[in-house]
């Protein structure tokens, strides 16, 4: 969300220059993207270094055979007692509570540096959704919404099972265009339009299909946490939580069928969109269209659709060369499913890499606003971060495919019987990832633009 | 299933969890989906060795004994478990070639990028 990170720094920085605080470089062009650009290292020797290392470590990866090895790496845990009731009664009552408090402040605060904006973006999008993959998945505790179902009565049809996770990857990719070609980002009365819509659509959808059912299949947020949630090292169990190792219950997590292949593939290709739409080879582009006197709107919806159509066709692809390659008679779609939690720790490496600088840099932002929801502060402080916080996006990119190796690599001890075969398995899914590890490293040099 | 995994299905109104609580444990053993999830496409005109205790289907025989060994050892018979161990050695020298390979490939990539960057 580099379009979203542009507009809300440039918002706070250009209150900043008012106030002449902090450094005076931060208020030209956004505190973060002032931040960047500091890399003396050529951009392609980056990105051959990112790629190397990520094929290294696939190389280094086959000298562990030892099934009973990746067995006990995988399956380490430590158990600790779960939430108490009080816990769990707060963790919903700040929920519905931080919804309500949201709605109201969008819908009556001031519309220049709205706390709610600031909240919902930076506070919720970009810092809780690192908790879930970095500590735990607290959202089915915190979910306001599955609150809030629970008090509505419910019809219980049943879901249509042909209908599968699609109404999930819609909703997701949906969730992503209005984000880019809407006000939502920095206006909050439009904010508070499309939160009111999706509690409709999503307090609907509970009465009639179930809250559990709902939240399952059909809501796109959940399924984001839930998914994020299986990277991160605390799992919620029956009777408590456990401790695993990051990524651990990634080899677990059931990816059921295609719709939710698709929706993995929908999560990393959304971020990796968010930083493509603002680059400066996109600002050209759109420039261009919009000279041509072609409306930015159904150009946005088209390159997002076709992007996802290729990630997701890329992806099906590697699958049935996985198939070739491995000498199984697995079928693609099961070889798909079973390799795609892997793509998971990549795309919590991306979003923390994309993610982190901008929510540091507006941590102290979000505290002021908070304090005066409803009126405009005199002073908005932004943290300055220093020019080697590069490096910090580089490495979560970077350790998120490692993890992503290893994942593909104990999933494939657990598909195929031969070793060797396990290993000529995920060479489609390799060279994928290096790929895509270079990729995601250019998007991250990229000086970040304001685009069209 | 562990015991504790089976819980996780009967608590009510946790089923966001089950995905990642519910569902067994992977095994490592090369087993893969059962045959009745419909998990396997063998194509009609290859040769096919099928497991006679799972009913997996394999390309190669090699790879159906080594299955047999990883997954039904406490029931296999004598040519069972020496088709076994013969495939299984046979892998081992394989597994140590390629390694050798791959050791060669890391030594070669981290020069070449010192190279590089003692030039850039």
């Amino acid at each position: 969300m580099f379009r979203l990170r542009t507009r809300l720094a440039g918002g706070v920085a250009g209150l900043l220059a008012l106030l002449a605080v902090a450094d005076p470089a931060l208020a030209h062009g956004g505190a973060v993207a002032s931040s960047r650009r500091t890399v003396t290292v050529p951009t392609w020797l980056v990105l051959m270094t990112g790629g190397a290392a990520v094929g290294a470590s696939f190389l280094l990866a086959t000298f562990v055979t030892d099934r009973a090895m990746v067995r006990a790496v995988d399956g380490w845990r430590r158990l600790a007692p779960g939430p108490g009731r009080l816990a769990r009664g707060a963790a919903k009552a700040v929920g519905v509570l931080g919804l309500v408090a949201i709605l109201a402040v969008a819908a009556v605060g001031p519309t220049e540096n709205n706390a709610a904006v600031l909240f919902v973006w930076v506070g919720w999008w970009a810092g809780y959704t690192m908790t879930t993959y970095l500590v735990g998945n607290s959202w089915p505790g915190v979910n306001p919404w599955r609150t809030l179902a629970g008090l509505l009565p419910t019809l219980d049809e049943s879901y249509p099972d042909r209908l599968g996770s699609w109404p999930a990857v819609l909703a997701l990719l949906a969730l992503i265009w209005v984000e880019t070609v809407s006000p939502i980002t920095d206006d909050p009365r439009p904010l508070a339009v499309v939160v009111v819509a999706y509690t409709l659509a999503t307090l609907a959808g509970a009465t009639v299909y179930g809250a559990d059912t709902w939240f399952r299949r059909a809501d796109p947020m959940a399924r984001v946490f839930r998914y994020y949630g299986a990277v991160a090292p605390v799992q919620r169990t029956g009777d408590g939580l456990s401790l695993r190792p990051p990524g651990g219950a990634l080899s677990e997590l059931r990816v059921g069928d295609d719709s939710e292949v698709a929706f993995v593939v929908a999560l990393l290709w959304a971020t990796t969109f968010d930083g493509f739409v603002s680059t400066g080879v996109w600002a050209d582009i759109a420039g261009t269209v919009r000279a041509a006197g072609v409306p930015l709107a159904p150009v946005y919806l088209a390159v997002l659709a076709g992007g996802f159509g290729l990630f997701l066709g890329g992806y099906r692809l590697s699958s049935r060369v996985a198939r070739r390659t491995g000498d199984t008679y697995l079928s693609t779609a099961t070889v798909a499913r079973r390799f795609a939690p892997s793509l998971l720790a990549i795309a919590a490496g991306y979003h923390l890499a994309h993610y982190l600088s901008f929510l540091l840099s507006l941590a102290p932002a979000i505290v002021v606003l908070a304090a005066t929801p409803l009126s405009t502060p005199p002073q908005v402080p932004v943290l300055p971060l220093p020019g080697w916080f590069d490096l910090v996006g580089m490495t979560a990119i970077l350790l998120g495919h490692v993890l992503a190796i290893w994942v593909a690599h104990a999933t494939a001890y657990d598909l195929f019987p031969g070793r060797l075969q396990a290993v000529r398995s995920q060479y489609p899914f390799i060279a994928v990832m290096v790929f895509y590890t270079m990729t995601s490293l250019w998007l991250l040099a990229q000086p970040e633009v304001t685009t069209p | 299933m562990s015991e504790r995994d089976a819980a996780a299905e009967d608590v009510p109104g946790r089923s966001e969890q089950e995905a990642t609580a519910a569902t067994a444990g992977p095994t490592h053993v090369g087993t893969g989906p059962g045959p009745l999830e419909g998990g396997f496409d063998p194509p009609a005109s290859a040769d096919v060795f099928e497991c006679g205790y799972c009913g997996r289907p394999f390309a190669e025989e090699d790879l159906l004994a080594l299955h047999r060994g990883h997954a039904h050892s406490d029931q296999l018979s004598e040519p069972e478990q020496a088709a076994f161990e013969a495939a299984y050695e046979t892998e081992t020298g394989e597994m140590r070639r390629f390694q050798l390979k791959a050791a060669g490939l890391v030594v070669l990539l981290y020069f070449l990028l010192l190279m590089v960057y003692a030039l850039v």
